[in-house]
């Protein structure tokens, strides 16, 4: 499996060299959501390192609305575009820009936000047909989806294995009016966040020229199931240590994890996440259950199912009257009918109809319409929005 | 220029809230089934009411999309199919999607259109048109394109675009918030945002030291409120503009739908925009609830200003208290109480056209024709004829005389 990081110096680039990175990656401040380098520094970088036999990747993930998108592209044109081996990109709009403007360019789709299904991503390979270098997956895929979804693509397949995770996105200036001072082009505000209404505290907030972005406060951290990935076939590991400040200990995290990428060892991966200077997690790794508390906040006695369903309980009048909004359409049951009523505890209540009028107190005759309200017979023990069901057809 | 009336495309949360919303003017509608939406804590439709929804708005001329655009797993989507042929026979109008994957099930195995939901945050013509070559045949455009480059992007693509118009934000790009996935483990992209984004916060710099700012909220947004910029809307000829809220109440669905719908028919009729319907239609809108309101980023790109510094919806001038589900000639109207009201009380009916009527409760009557003196929620009650009112009215009152929540 191959390595590839963030640079932002010609010390960086020396030490992703020295340890075997393969490819790094060049953030220019104009396109790159978290702010990057400058023109002159991509130049330089990027150049530096082909002669260090580096590949780089050029990374545009900003999303770039209409307005802006035209001096975006004029931002992108003036890069060193041959020196890239890929581009890597978050909007789907700029994906088809570089598809049809620069037909000698290669993609990195950048699909972590929004494709989490194999049909998902090879549609979008499907798209940009021919001019895929590799895809960079989800961290929401688990390892048990990663397994299926990685075989079944033809191309190399990047996933983050450390770094920060990012946890919103927004173009408004956000921090500024924190801080109250104006932030100059280029510049980064960064500040943290807690709130005492959610779980965490804590959170890494960004502001840049493109808006406003908040980490999570816990690093991902999947070095430890590097066998696996290997397995899986994936093919590149990113590692983001652009928020360890210290130039000397990311040196010395690089050979180690190098190392780690080189020859699996449990023990140097764990003693690595226990120097690493943030806390980590595996994020949904393992599995992603995301959904499944939803379809237990509903309550599914108060579903109306099957052929038999008259209506709902509306209004309970004790010892005198339930009335219903009648569901089903141009039916009378017969006076004796057996029904019952499903309260929304979840008790079946069986009853016979004795007797059935409308709002105005007359006796109903002819077959009920569909939302008619219907008085009948009080039954104890009944609340509002229980569901009342024929127990049997007519005749059966 | 053309000047193509845009579709009003209403919420619509629930059976009921469906026919408020097509009543009080919609041209359609969207909804969410049992699975597969963004908005798990709504009510949502069964098929039952799937169909008998698309029953009452097809009969009605109003179209009907229903929302599948979460970002679905594999395995969620092999559970696709079976509901997409439901929808299809059921007749309705169009999908909303926001995941290739998903529209890849749904062209394989229907013949529906597909809107492409806002989740997708498509915001530049190109990104129309890398989804036009999907298969989609209309782009709901992200929020943060003004109105104008909405127009654009049209012009550029010929695809056909809507655009958000009315309600609730969030402050980050759709479907690029997932705040509530990694801190409280639920899916915002699959239904189950904790809306992190209205938590009051406090904020430290990069060597811990507490910031002194006045602002707790800095994440909220404040409501979008587009109905002064209509004429803006039908000069870039977008073809469709969408009200926000499928977990709001009646009042919401009706009152919102009711205000664009009015100016814009209006308009339709006379070719003319009315001043006092804009006005009278903009103090509506200041009725329902709302966190106040900003013009997004449809004017321009939306800053610290679109932000909501308070935790709770503004406080109601009006309570919706009631719906109207019969009346009877020269007797009475019967009333399901939404929230309690008193004899007495001066309520207002909100017809489908024209103004709220003010009158008093002179009597209230129980189903069992025992008078009430003050009425509890989740009952029906009869009050006096009144000659303006309709099946699905709302009837609300002042919150200084009626219980506001
Ligand atoms: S937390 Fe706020 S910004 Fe995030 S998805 Fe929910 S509503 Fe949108």
């Amino acid at each position: 499996m191959q390595l590839t990081s963030y640079a932002h110096s010609i010390e960086e680039i020396d030490q992703l060299a020295t340890v075997g990175v393969g490819e790094i990656i060049l953030s220019y401040g104009p396109l790159s959501r978290g702010g990057g380098l400058d023109l002159a520094t991509v130049n330089l970088l990027a150049q530096y390192a082909c002669q260090r036999e580096l590949a780089v990747s050029l990374e545009w993930d900003i999303l770039v609305t209409e307005q802006q998108f035209a001096e975006s592209c004029q931002q992108f044109a003036q890069l060193p575009l041959e020196l890239f081996v890929g581009i890597r990109v978050s909007d789907f709009g700029v994906m088809q820009f570089i598809y049809q403007q620069h037909p000698s360019l290669k993609l990195i789709p950048i699909l972590e936000g929004s494709c989490h299904n194999l049909p998902a991503i090879l549609s979008v390979l499907e798209l940009l047909a021919g001019r895929v270098k590799r895809v960079v997956l989800s961290i929401e895929i688990s390892s048990g989806e990663l397994e299926q979804i990685i075989p079944e693509i033809d191309l190399p397949v990047e996933l983050l294995l450390l770094g920060p995770i990012p946890l919103y996105y927004s173009p408004r200036q956000l921090l500024t009016p924190l801080i109250k001072q104006e932030r100059s082009c280029g510049e980064l505000i960064q500040l943290f966040a807690t709130s005492q209404e959610g779980p965490h505290h804590g959170f890494p907030l960004v502001e840049s020229d493109h808006g406003t972005l908040i980490y999570n406060t816990r690093h991902l951290w999947l070095l430890n199931a590097l066998p696996r990935l290997e397995q899986m076939g994936l093919t590149v590991g990113r590692v983001d240590l652009r928020a360890v400040k210290d130039h000397q200990q990311k040196g010395g995290m690089w050979q180690e994890i190098a190392a780690l990428f080189n020859q699996f060892e449990e023990s140097k991966a764990i003693n690595l996440k226990d120097a690493y200077p943030f806390n980590t997690i595996h994020g949904f790794f393992r599995a992603n259950k995301s959904d499944v508390l939803f379809p237990k906040l509903k309550n599914h006695r108060l579903t109306p199912i099957g052929e038999n369903y008259l209506g709902e309980v509306v209004d309970v009048i004790k010892g005198e009257l339930l009335a219903v909004v009648w569901r089903r359409n141009g039916f009378l049951p017969p006076l004796e009918s057996s029904l019952y009523l499903l309260t929304p505890e979840g008790k079946k209540i069986n009853f016979r109809l004795k007797w059935c009028r409308d709002t105005q107190n007359e006796p109903i005759e002819t077959p009920i319409q569909k939302d008619e309200i219907v008085l009948i017979n009080p039954i104890k023990r009944v609340s509002v929005k229980s569901q009342l069901y024929l127990s049997c057809q007519p005749g059966e | 220029m053309s000047s193509k009336i845009p579709e009003l495309l209403a919420p619509a949360g629930s059976l009921e809230k469906l026919k408020v919303a097509v009543l009080y003017g919609a041209d359609a509608l969207y909804l969410g089934g049992q699975q597969f939406g963004l908005r798990t804590a709504a009510d949502n439709f069964t098929q039952r009411e799937l169909v008998e929804g698309c029953e009452f708005a097809h009969a009605r001329g109003v179209k009907v999309y229903v929302v599948v655009n979460a970002f679905l797993h594999d395995q969620e989507l092999a559970e696709l199919p079976p509901y997409v042929k439901f929808l299809e026979q059921v007749g309705v109008d169009a999908l909303i999607v926001a995941d290739l994957g998903v529209l890849k099930v749904v062209r394989s195995h229907s013949g529906l259109p597909v809107h492409l939901s806002t989740q997708a945050s498509v915001i530049n013509s190109y990104g129309a048109k890398f989804w036009q070559r999907a298969g989609v045949t209309r782009v709901i455009l992200g929020r943060e394109v003004s109105i104008a480059h909405a127009g654009e992007i049209r012009r550029a693509t010929g695809i056909p675009v809507e655009i958000f118009i009315h309600g609730s934000m969030c402050s980050s790009y759709s479907g690029n918030c997932v705040i509530s996935n990694f801190t409280q483990g639920r899916d915002s992209n699959r239904g189950g945002c904790a809306h992190s984004c209205r938590f009051e916060y406090s904020y430290s710099d990069q060597d811990g030291a507490v910031i002194d700012s006045s602002s707790p909220y800095f994440l909220s947004s404040k409501d979008l409120n587009g109905l002064s910029l209509l004429p803006q809307v039908v000069e870039a000829n977008i073809d469709s503009i969408k009200i926000e809220g499928r977990m709001k109440g009646h009042h919401y669905a009706g009152v919102v739908t009711k205000a664009y719908a009015s100016l814009l028919a209006h308009y339709q009729k006379i070719g003319q925009w009315d001043q006092n319907i804009l006005q009278q239609q903009t103090e509506e809108l200041s009725r329902v609830i709302n966190r106040d309101y900003t013009s997004g980023n449809l004017l321009h790109p939306a800053q610290g200003d679109s932000i909501y510094q308070q935790r709770e919806n503004r406080p109601l001038e009006y309570q919706m208290v009631g719906i109207v589900h019969q009346v009877v000639k020269d007797d009475f109207i019967l009333v399901e109480v939404k929230s309690a009201f008193e004899l007495g009380d001066r309520l207002e009916l909100i017809p489908f056209a024209g103004e709220a009527q003010e009158f008093e409760l002179s009597w209230i009557r129980d189903l069992a024709g025992g008078q009430v003196v003050r009425t509890r929620p989740s009952t029906m009650v009869r009050i006096p004829y009144l000659p303006a009112a309709q099946t699905f009215n709302l009837l609300r009152g002042r919150c200084a005389e009626v219980v506001c929540n």
